[in-house]
């Protein structure tokens, strides 16, 4: 056991020790880093616009608030840009086509926390920090609890690693069968828009295909529902149980596909 | 003769590797219909929610059409700055500078199959089917209008491209202009079309080159662009297409005896 923790502390530390160096080799594109904290403040200007035409015209979106959009807008972003900011999908994608994951094979390392560390998108930070304010602007207009706040953070959690694991098993899916990861991104890309509204809003199927199939929602809405009020505990205790489900499956899935890598380097 | 028969090799080379990946392709139309597609479902419920028949001039059907077409017309969109970008940072760009081709042409000509598939199989079959659905009947002007900005959709983001691509020989990295290039052309009508944002806006955006990718297609197949306001819109894209493409030119000329190129 104290081995196991002892491994485990190794792993956490030379991961922080990538994640000192991705940011190290930020500071040398500086230039294009402020571009794009300067295009995520641009983004989220056009999202309250957006935003703020929709609600001139109507008093609320599949029973949500301007506020209460709002707050679902900036999970949804904060949830899904912490999940690019940690794994670079196309990045790992390479490394695997390309052969290059044999040299993450000889390090003294587990190559996947390696290469994944490797791939740390340090750009999305700028999106990261504009809903980061967008959701404290939408939240101090927001009524909720101290309980209802500490269960959102336990969900959101939860939600980035289903997230993140959801990105390792498309990766794993596609170095399998499909030789090509540009669809990974696009699938991401396209359930990143549909999540920025009331799931509801897409009917039983849309709840099910973001619920389960390609689970946005709980890093995204459910975590939103219950700073707002619209998740019961009951619904609270399910999306967690299916949260907790599908990461354990998608870990062991990318594992299983994982297995037929081949080595393509001399 | 000799010269065409080289660059039109190296069109049919790319079309078959565009033909190849058939499954982009799928799913390069699952992403050009999937915002139309979560915008009429939102605009369905702000409509049902509301008196109102129109919104910003826009009938729900002519928003939806709106939509459509302008996100078929996105995939008309060139995307050559990476590979420009990626040529000149690895320095395999001082490979393809000593073959007898111009890079810059040769540039242009990959980007046509791309082009004329994503035009066969993505942008053409939505176009089509929106008319049909959304009821849309076009006069013979309005047509070729419409045809017109579709080319000068092509070649201004072509060029826009170039000029990015390009720039990769002074700049360490070109994505951050790549990002605000690409939120600037959302913001001309990707997000909602231009008459929903306020007068003074729409004024700035009418005199920037962005209004090509997607408002003045998708406006024009609408009916919301014509007249004397569809004439000027074709005026100033056809403007910003030969400015860029003299600008291009000169960038090109100015820039290529400054590569370094290790290696390639």
């Amino acid at each position: 056991m104290a081995g196991k923790i002892n491994k485990l502390m190794s792993e956490l530390k030379f991961y922080l020790l990538l994640q000192s160096y991705a940011w190290k080799i930020q500071f040398i594109y500086r230039a294009d880093f402020i571009m794009y904290a300067f295009t995520s403040a641009i983004y989220i200007i056009i999202t309250l616009v957006f935003v703020g035409v929709i609600y001139t015209v109507t008093f609320s979106v599949a029973g949500w608030s301007y506020f209460q959009l709002l707050l679902l807008i900036a999970i949804a972003g904060l949830g899904i840009n912490i999940s690019d900011y940690l794994i670079d999908s196309g990045f790992v994608f390479d490394v695997l086509w390309n052969g290059g994951f044999d040299n993450y094979l000889t390090k003294p390392h587990n190559p996947l926390l390696y290469v994944i560390g490797e791939s740390t998108d340090t750009a999305a930070i700028g999106d990261i920090a504009g809903y980061l304010i967008l959701f404290v602007y939408a939240a101090m207009n927001t009524q909720f609890s101290a309980p209802a706040l500490l269960a959102f953070l336990i969900l959101f959690i939860l939600g980035v690693a289903v997230l993140s694991m959801l990105q390792v098993l498309f990766l794993a899916i596609s170095y399998k069968f499909i030789n090509k990861a540009g669809w990974v991104g696009l699938i991401i890309d396209l359930a990143e828009n549909f999540s920025r509204y009331p799931l509801t809003l897409y009917g039983i199927i849309g709840v099910v295909l973001f619920t389960i199939v390609v689970p946005l929602g709980i890093a995204t809405f459910y975590p939103a529902g219950i700073i707002v009020g619209k998740l019961s505990l009951a619904g609270y205790l399910v999306v967690i149980a299916i949260g907790v489900i599908l990461a354990f499956m998608f870990y062991k899935l990318s594992k299983y596909l994982l297995r037929s890598y081949t080595s393509a380097m001399g | 003769m000799t010269m065409i028969s080289k660059y039109a090799s190296f069109m049919r080379i790319n079309f078959k590797s565009d033909i190849y990946y058939i499954y982009s392709y799928l799913l390069s139309i699952l992403a050009y219909a999937a915002y139309p597609i979560l915008m009429l479902i939102v605009w369905s419920s702000i409509f049902s929610g509301t008196t109102a028949t129109s919104i910003a001039g826009y009938s729900p059907i002519a928003l939806y059409a709106y939509f459509f077409v302008a996100y078929a017309g996105a995939s008309m969109q060139s995307g050559v700055s990476e590979a420009i970008s990626s040529d000149i940072e690895s320095g395999s760009i001082t490979s393809e500078l000593i073959l007898p081709i111009s890079y810059a042409i040769r540039q242009f000509i990959d980007s046509l199959p791309s082009a004329f598939t994503n035009f066969s199989f993505v942008f053409l079959p939505i176009v089509v089917l929106t008319a049909v659905f959304a009821g849309i009947s076009m006069s013979w002007f309005t047509i070729a209008a419409f045809a017109l900005e579709i080319f000068l959709l092509f070649s201004i983001s072509f060029l826009i491209e170039f000029i990015i691509g390009v720039s990769s020989i002074y700049l360490v990295s070109t994505g951050g202009i790549s990002s605000i290039i690409t939120l600037l052309t959302f913001l001309s009508g990707g997000v909602l079309p231009n008459t929903f944002f306020p007068q003074q806006l729409q004024t700035v955006l009418q005199l920037l080159p962005f209004n090509a990718y997607y408002y003045n297609p998708a406006a024009t197949f609408t009916g919301a662009l014509a007249g004397t306001a569809l004439l000027n819109a074709l005026v100033v894209e056809s403007a910003w297409a030969l400015a860029l493409f003299v600008f291009a030119t000169v960038y090109w000329k100015m820039s290529r005896g400054k590569i370094i190129a290790v290696g390639g």
